[in-house]
This record gives C-alpha cells, sequence and structure tokens, in this order.
C-alpha cells in the first residue's frame, strides 16, 4: 500500500511547480503567438511612417512605441488570463483539472503567477528586445548610438501601467472561472457597466451635494477636502489593493466551489 | 473505500436525482454499474471523484470527503469519462506532465500498454482518433496505480479488437489493492471482468450483489416454452426461452448472463431481490 503521507494537504511548493509546468505546456502556443504577434504588430506599426509618410527612421526612437507596447502587454495579457481555466467549462475538459492531484489554492495560485508575475516578466522581455531592434534600426540608420536608450520598466509611467495591469488582472482572472464562454468579453462588459454605475452615482451625488451647498443646507470645510486631495494617491493604491486581493478571494472560492459543467 | 451515505442530489429545483442514495464500494472489487440512460450513473460517479457536490448526505473516499477535492485524495483516484478532449500535445509529454502527481504511477507499464494497444507515443493526441485517445487514457489511467479507477462506458469507441485487448489488459492487471468502478450499457463486454453488479435505477441503487453470490442463487438457463419450472424472469428467443430461475441446492452451476440479469432486474427487480434476502430473513 502506498504511504498516504507521501501526499499532504498543505500547500506544496513542489505541486505549485507542477501545476504552473502544465498552465504553461498547455498554454504556451496561445502566449508565444500572442507575443511574438503583439511584437509583430508593434514592430509593423512602428515602420508605417517610415513606409507610408516618408518619415525619416531617424525621428523614429522606441520611446514613441512604449505606450503602444504597454497597451498591446495589458490587453493581450487580459485575453491570456481570460482563457487560463478553459479546461473548467467543458465536461469534456473539466476533469481533468478539477481531479488532478493538487489543491484548489495550489492551482489557483499557480494560474495567478503565470498570467501575472511570469506574464509581465516575458513581456518585459519582450519589449525590451524590441526596443533593442528598433533603437538599432534607428541608431544605424543615422550613424548616432547617442540617444540610444533601452527600455526601462521601472519608470514612473511604467510602474502604474504594471499596477494597473495587475488590478484588472484580478478581475479578468475571477471572470475566466465565472464565465463558461466570451470570458473577456463578459468580464469587460461588467467592468464598463460599474464605471458607468459609479459614473452615475457620482454625478448625482455631486449634483444633490451642489443643490445642498447652494441652498445652504450644507457646507463644507475646504481644507479638508485639500488635505483628501494629498492622500489621494496612497488611499488608490491602498484601495486597490484591497479589491485585488478581495477580487482574488473570490476567485479562489470560486475554484473551489466549481462543479462539473 | 467510497462510501456514500443519504446522498441527494437535483440538477433542478424539485427534481431529485438521488433520494438519500447509499452505497459501499470495497477495496479490491470490479464494479459494474448498469442502469439504463438518464439513471444518474454518469452523475454518480461524478460525486465520487467530487466532480459534484451533493445536496444532503456525504461522499467520502477513504474516510475523506470528495467534495473537498484533497490532493492526497485525487492522488489516489483517476476518472476514465466516456467523452472527453485531451490537449494538443503528444503522448509522451501528457505522460510527462500528469505522472509526478501520481506517486505509484508505472511508466514501464504505461509504455506496455500503450504498445499492446498500439498507440504511438510520439504522436499529438489531438491527431489520434477517438477510439486511440481512449486506449491512451485507458493506459494512463492503469499505469496510474490509483486505489480507485472510475471508469464511464471505457469500450465505447473502442473497435472489436480493440475491446479485446482491453479485456486482455484488465485481466492481466492487479486489481487486489483498487476498487474499479465500470459504469456501461454494454453488458457483454465487460462480462468476465466485473465481480460485483450494481444497478442504479431512477436515481436508486436497486440491485448491489456480488458475481459469487449472484451463481449462488441464481441459475441462468435455456428452457423450453412449457417448462413448469418457477421462473424469476423469462425473455423469449428462437426455440424457447431465455430463464433466470432460483438456484436449488446441488444445481448444475451455469453462466451469468448478465444482460438478461439486468433486464430481470429492471423490470422484475422485487421478485430477484427476493432471493437474496431471503437468506438473512
Amino acid at each position: 500500500m502506498r504511504d498516504p503521507n507521501q501526499f499532504s494537504s498543505s500547500f506544496s511548493i513542489e505541486r505549485f511547480f507542477l501545476v504552473l509546468k502544465r498552465f504553461f505546456i498547455l498554454n504556451q502556443k496561445n502566449w508565444i503567438v500572442g507575443i511574438l504577434g503583439a511584437a509583430g504588430l508593434i514592430f509593423s506599426l512602428w515602420m508605417l511612417p517610415v513606409l507610408f509618410i516618408d518619415t525619416p527612421i531617424e525621428l523614429l526612437g522606441f520611446k514613441m512605441m512604449e505606450g503602444t507596447a504597454m497597451f498591446f502587454y495589458t490587453v493581450g495579457g487580459l485575453v491570456l488570463t481570460s482563457r487560463i481555466f478553459f479546461e473548467l467549462h467543458s465536461p469534456a475538459t473539466a476533469f481533468q483539472f478539477l481531479t488532478l492531484p493538487a489543491s484548489t489554492l495550489e492551482k489557483f495560485t499557480a494560474a495567478w503567477f503565470i498570467s501575472s508575475v511570469a506574464y509581465t516578466l516575458a513581456a518585459v522581455a519582450a519589449i525590451f528586445l524590441l526596443g533593442i531592434l528598433v533603437e538599432s534600426i534607428s541608431a544605424f540608420k543615422l550613424g548616432i548610438w547617442d540617444y540610444f536608450r533601452f527600455f526601462n520598466p521601472f519608470e514612473a509611467d511604467n510602474l502604474q501601467r504594471f499596477a494597473g495591469y495587475f488590478f484588472y488582472h484580478s478581475i479578468f482572472l475571477l471572470g475566466a472561472i465565472y464565465f463558461k464562454k466570451n470570458n473577456f468579453l463578459k468580464t469587460l462588459l461588467v467592468i464598463i457597466s460599474i464605471f458607468i454605475g459609479l459614473f452615475f452615482t457620482i454625478a448625482i451625488g455631486g449634483l444633490i451635494l451642489t443643490f445642498m451647498m447652494i441652498t445652504d443646507d450644507f457646507s463644507i470645510e475646504y481644507q479638508l477636502l485639500e488635505s483628501a486631495a494629498n492622500w489621494q494617491s496612497i488611499l488608490t493604491y491602498f484601495i486597490g489593493t484591497i479589491l485585488i486581493v478581495t477580487f482574488l478571494l473570490f476567485g479562489y472560492l470560486q475554484l473551489k466551489n466549481k462543479q462539473v459543467a | 473505500m467510497v462510501s456514500i451515505h443519504n446522498l441527494s442530489f437535483a440538477f433542478k429545483k424539485n427534481q431529485l436525482l438521488f433520494d438519500n442514495l447509499n452505497l459501499e464500494l470495497q477495496t479490491g472489487f470490479i464494479y459494474g454499474l448498469f442502469g439504463l440512460n438518464g439513471a444518474g450513473k454518469t452523475t454518480l460517479l461524478n460525486h465520487i471523484s467530487g466532480m459534484l457536490f451533493p445536496k444532503t448526505g456525504s461522499c467520502k473516499i477513504s474516510g475523506k470527503s470528495s467534495r473537498k477535492r484533497y490532493p492526497e485524495t485525487l492522488s489516489d483516484l483517476f476518472v476514465l469519462p466516456e467523452q472527453f478532449d485531451l490537449p494538443s500535445v503528444t503522448a509522451e509529454s501528457y505522460v510527462n506532465i500528469h505522472t509526478p502527481f501520481y506517486p505509484g504511477f508505472n511508466v514501464d507499464y504505461m509504455h506496455q500498454a500503450l504498445r499492446e494497444f498500439l498507440v504511438e507515443p510520439d504522436k499529438n493526441l489531438n491527431e489520434l482518433s477517438y477510439g486511440q485517445r481512449k486506449k491512451f487514457l485507458i493506459a494512463f489511467s492503469l499505469a496510474t496505480n490509483a486505489s480507485l479507477l472510475l471508469m464511464d462506458e471505457p469500450t465505447n469507441g473502442l473497435d472489436i479488437p480493440s475491446k479485446s485487448q482491453f479485456r486482455k489488459i484488465m485481466a492481466a492487471t492487479d486489481h487486489s489493492e483498487r476498487c474499479v468502478v465500470i459504469s456501461t450499457h454494454q453488458v457483454r463486454d465487460l462480462e468476465t471482468m466485473i465481480d460485483h453488479l450494481t444497478v442504479l435505477n431512477d436515481g436508486n441503487i436497486i440491485f448491489h450483489e456480488g458475481i459469487e453470490s449472484i451463481a449462488e442463487k441464481l441459475s441462468f438457463e435455456k428452457i423450453a416454452d412449457d417448462d413448469n419450472r418457477f421462473v424469476l424472469y423469462s425473455e423469449e428467443i428462437f426455440g424457447g426461452k431465455s430463464a433466470i430461475l432460483p438456484k436449488k441446492p446441488g444445481s448444475k452451476e451455469t453462466q451469468i448472463d448478465l444482460e438478461l440479469l439486468f433486464n430481470g432486474i429492471i423490470h422484475k427487480g422485487d421478485v430477484i431481490h427476493q432471493q437474496f434476502r431471503e437468506e438473512v430473513v
């Protein structure tokens, strides 16, 4: 008979890496095609002005494509995240994932890790290489290497974009488990609906507040508002982190209670 | 090995599929789980494997709730579903990804079974025919050495030589430390394999007896139309009747006709069941 303690219920880092490896092998084709496709598209977009508008290549550094590259990183990552639990939503494939000998926490953290941390590292590497390629073509054509610059993922703008990706990623990961079909579009629709709802709530609240202030029923300490503005940035990150943890927790619970479709 | 107590389950509200279902499955047996379409065979297997949760009651594997899906429970369990899709990787790659999850996995056995089934391990699984993929998954399931093996219609989609290969492989494999549950409609494919018969009808276990016990209590004979003996169940065949009779002391051994027995249980369950109750009383 087998040793019953050979496999335990507590979190196992070994099983976490096995699930991670499984996710990678089963999704690698999509991810490689996605990353190479996006890199090719960005490169083509960079080349377009050169080909059609007759813009001198030396005027075009990678800096002007950095925003586009980060946009593709975000959207591409969210699309791939939406597909990470594809096995769950068909009775023909769900058995492989649901009965895979690993805990829900190991499966969920592995999915989170590969679609956020590992994906970000791969995307940064791809953008970095693309940056070198674009900068090299420009510098080579110009014959001047002084303006050559590397893509810096630690720039404030980029760090903010990464933070934004990690925030939306937690919502799309939840959507990947919750929705059975068209996970990306449905999650996007939910986010848009929430934003519209929030916009109207704030707008109506603002109107009521303005009306109350006009009729002198309500006064607000302006110093308090000023102080709140100073805290806005810290508050945004604080609330954002709480929301990420909440969405991840909901995602984990969804996965734990998932039954065959 | 598997203990199901008062399990109730419904896909739709107020339409119970299982109502207080009880079942015990032991290690060392191959259970044939038979039932009409929609009886709940696949649903029962999904409950045992933890892929469905009971509304009330419990389903435990070696004392642990199956719905918790503990890794140690899952590493000792394998489900072979009737309909399945496999990822677009080679058979070899599939084995490499999944074997570390099963501590008892026997790679040599796997290769041997694939050879027997004539499945090429270096081919992409999606390039294989349905029957080939099924044979691959059968080989994988047996190679896991899991103590609990749940097979849903394992011979569906297999050609005649493959069915025979399946029976050969099953017969050559040691099942003394495992519990195998085979759900099927194709009774004749598994006749020689199973050693316990479980019949599910309308969400209830209506028959749950070992083959030895069946052989002791029932006799399966071809009788003439004017035979006056007490018949539990019979079916018209060319030149007489195929019948299930109560076994008398000293009467000759007969081959169990599972298909006839299944039909008898479905149509005259009480009469047949009475034969097994009598001794207890």
